[in-house]
């Protein structure tokens, strides 16, 4: 349970404080490169414009699912 | 593996993301027609909208998205156009759309990351104080249960546990108001990791209790 609320702290603290456009993206593979990516994705596949609130879910699960990439099942 | 799928992805696309911004359309045409096409688009894009270097940015990894996609609508869009600027030579095909500056660090994301970093240290460091406290609270429960046998009442070892209880309470409490007073954007990190050392109190205090209730009935 301990660990479990390391990672979501850990999630919480960068949705909170690093906003896509703060990553420049690169060729690395870590969570937040791998994020920026899938955020890009994401916004890419919607059709007309993007609200802000639809940007924050976008990044919101792009970093839930980066996050979830390190795990052993992915 | 979903992994090795998705870092492929990224492998191919910063590749296309780099020809992208390095080179103008003309240079692309001689490598990747494809290119060359999405970077005009870009061009025309950038024309048309106010576009900051970060959205740039995020354009031409976009614009390198949309050359691995399997639905070519896109650049069949843009396609016809192009092949009419290269008769026409129109000038956007030598553009070089990306100023080269310097590299330096975004002060405004150091300060973010520092704050998110400087949250979750306290958090951190509230619940290392919180366990320590549990171990100490631990021996402080094993010398009350020598002070039972010394015919100390039940009542007096309760009162003790709940000056802890609120002593603790108010040294989380008051932790929590200067974090949320210095950094109201991490409030919400503090919130939850308040909520989890509360959740962490009350189950370690039932316990005690829980114990001491044995203990008694044990001696009794």
């Amino acid at each position: 349970m301990k660990i479990e609320l390391m990672i979501w702290l850990k999630l919480l603290s960068f949705f909170q404080t690093i906003q896509p456009g703060d990553i420049k993206f690169a060729n690395g593979k870590d969570v937040l490169n791998r994020a920026k990516f899938l955020y890009l994705i994401e916004i890419t596949n919607k059709d007309g414009a993007i609200n802000h609130k639809k940007r924050q879910f976008a990044w919101a699960s792009a970093l839930l699912f980066s996050k979830m990439l390190e795990w052993e099942e992915f | 593996m979903i992994k090795k799928l998705v870092d492929d992805y990224i492998d191919k696309i910063y590749k296309d993301y780099e020809l992208l911004r390095t080179h103008t359309t003309r240079e692309l045409l001689e490598i990747d027609k494809e290119l060359a096409v999405l970077k005009y688009a870009l061009s025309m894009q950038r024309l048309s909208e106010e576009l900051s270097e970060e959205e740039m940015e995020d354009k031409y990894v976009i614009m390198a998205i949309y050359r691995h996609y399997p639905d070519k609508a896109f650049i069949t869009k843009w396609k016809k156009q192009f092949e009419e600027a290269l008769k026409r030579n129109d000038q956007l095909l030598d553009a070089k759309l990306t100023k080269e500056k310097p590299k330096s660090i975004n002060k405004d994301s150091v300060m973010k990351v520092g704050a998110g970093v400087v949250g979750v240290g306290m958090a951190m460091g509230v619940g290392a104080l919180y366990i320590k406290k549990k171990e100490n609270t631990k021996e402080g429960v094993m010398i009350m249960k020598e002070l039972i046998w010394n015919d100390l009442t039940k009542e007096m070892v309760q009162k003790a546990l709940e000056i802890e209880r609120t002593k603790t309470l108010a040294i989380i409490f008051l932790l929590g108001f200067c974090f949320g007073f210095v950094f109201p954007k991490q409030a919400t990190i503090f919130l939850v990791a308040f909520g989890a050392l509360i959740y962490l109190l009350f189950t370690t205090y039932s316990e005690i209790k829980q114990n001491l209730t044995q203990e008694k009935q044990s001696s009794t």
